[in-house]
């Protein structure tokens, strides 16, 4: 078993690395430091912060409510990460550019061709993901723990803020979770905010549109950027996990 | 003082009473295992499905189905298994209660372990946690579900006398097995799985 896992990890790794062969390292390093490159690291991690911190706010209240009694809300809910991201992107973009209420609310937050597209994208698709683990971390506090802390008056924000302290470690692991899957995301936003250079040009939609001009040495230094990311934040990730203290 | 009337109530597929009693002062709850005890607690305090009269002070808490939510209701609960809430520190724990009464600390033997997680302490020491709060509580009944399971044989004397001798003024509603507690408070109410009766 352990061996598997190893030829699985080093399969990876080696796919990864060969893409140094492709590419001379000056050409890469001209690249890293190129502004579209740069533009696209920067967008990336600001827009998947901010789609990590509204999900996580909208997710614990839901999540809570989800784990005290089976809820036909829930497969709704979830439904955006089992949906193709594509579907998910033309909804929302149909949604916003079709109906009378989604082209009011798109006139006061300008989701369509726009940066907070892609929020509303990675949102709306990563929501899913914090809500499974909460719901999970939360139907292990015994209903009696509940019931008593009420009893001492403490219910509604009080409530979510204490039971917070027993759900941190998994709170921590999901906003890593939606963070990480933020960062990825491409179907969804690529819809609904568009491929346009400097403006809603993230990781992946760099990626996209470099690689359909025929730039290699930026796509594969996207494709760093994109993988470093990723593993520096599943590996914090794993490190709270074994950290259950 | 409360007055409980043609109350009956559920937990999962069991249906337990009717049961109709009045407390003045301090009421153990005896009975076998499956007879409602726990369930009677969290009842009371509108935990679980019930029905019937509740009456704290003069004032109906609950008539039929309809009644004040738990954290309306002038009462304060401490489970069997998590007396305390176990992912907070013990002096958050009694803050949340009601304050520090550091002579009540002493009296419990738990001031040492303010800054302690409630996870990390034994289950005796997690009961009087949990009876520190009741007592620390402004609520009038004080619900203890086994306060004492846990607790060492030679200190359960000195509990019993901390719990009765602070909770002057208040309700009191124990449920236990322990024949200490039964004969401390004097009136008892002992649960059947079908029956009930007042002794």
């Amino acid at each position: 078993m352990k061996v598997l896992s190893y030829l699985a990890a080093l399969l990876w790794l080696i796919a990864l690395l060969s893409l140094l062969t492709v590419v001379k390292v000056e050409d890469l390093m001209k690249a890293l430091a190129d502004p579209e490159v740069l533009y696209a690291l920067a967008l990336s991690l600001s827009t998947s912060f901010v789609s990590t911190m509204l999900v996580m706010v909208a997710a614990f209240p839901i999540a809570y409510e989800l784990s005290r009694g089976s809820s036909i809300l829930e497969p709704l809910l979830s439904l955006p990460n089992a949906m193709p991201p594509v579907a998910v992107g033309a909804t929302l973009l149909l949604f916003f550019s079709k109906t009378p209420i989604g082209a009011a609310l798109n006139s006061v937050i300008h989701a369509v061709f726009s940066v907070p597209g892609i929020i509303i994208a990675q949102s709306t698709v990563s929501f899913p993901l914090a809500l499974k683990p909460l719901k999970s971390a939360f139907k292990e506090i015994d209903e009696d723990i509940i019931l008593a802390l009420k009893s001492h008056g403490c219910y509604g924000l009080c409530l979510l803020k204490k039971l917070f302290r027993g759900v941190e470690r998994q709170f921590k692991s999901a906003s890593l979770l939606v963070y990480s899957r933020s960062l990825a995301e491409f179907g969804a936003s690529v819809t609904l905010a568009g491929a346009i250079r400097f403006k809603t040009e993230t990781l992946p939609i760099a990626i996209y549109l470099n690689l359909e001009s025929g730039d290699v040495a930026k796509v594969i230094s996207l494709i760093a950027l994109s993988a470093i990311l990723a593993f520096v934040v599943l590996t914090i990730s794993v490190g709270w996990e074994l950290d259950k203290g | 003082m409360i007055r409980v009337r043609d109350f009956v109530y559920g937990y999962k597929d069991l249906n337990f009473g009717p049961l109709s009693f009045e407390v003045d002062g301090t009421l153990a709850i005896t009975g076998p295992n499956g007879s409602g005890k726990s369930s009677l607690l969290k009842a009371l305090l509108g935990g679980i499905k019930s029905y019937g009269i509740i009456e704290v002070d003069g004032k109906i808490i609950q008539k039929g189905k309809k009644g004040l939510k738990p954290e309306k209701r002038p009462m304060v609960y401490v489970p069997q298994k998590e007396p305390a809430i176990p992912f907070l520190t013990v002096e958050e724990n009694l803050t949340l209660a009601g304050g520090i009464d550091e002579d009540l600390l002493e009296e419990l033997g738990i001031k040492k372990y303010m800054k302690v997680k409630v996870s990390k302490l034994s289950g005796g020491l997690r009961k009087r946690v949990g009876i520190a709060m009741a007592l620390l509580s402004e609520k009038k009944v004080i619900l203890l579900d086994e306060p004492l399971s846990g607790v060492d044989p030679e200190s359960r004397t000195t509990i019993i006398d901390i719990i009765v001798k602070r909770s002057k003024g208040k309700d009191v509603v124990w449920v236990t097995h322990f024949e200490e507690v039964v004969r401390a408070l004097g009136k008892t109410l002992r649960l059947q799985p079908v029956k009930s009766s007042l002794s």
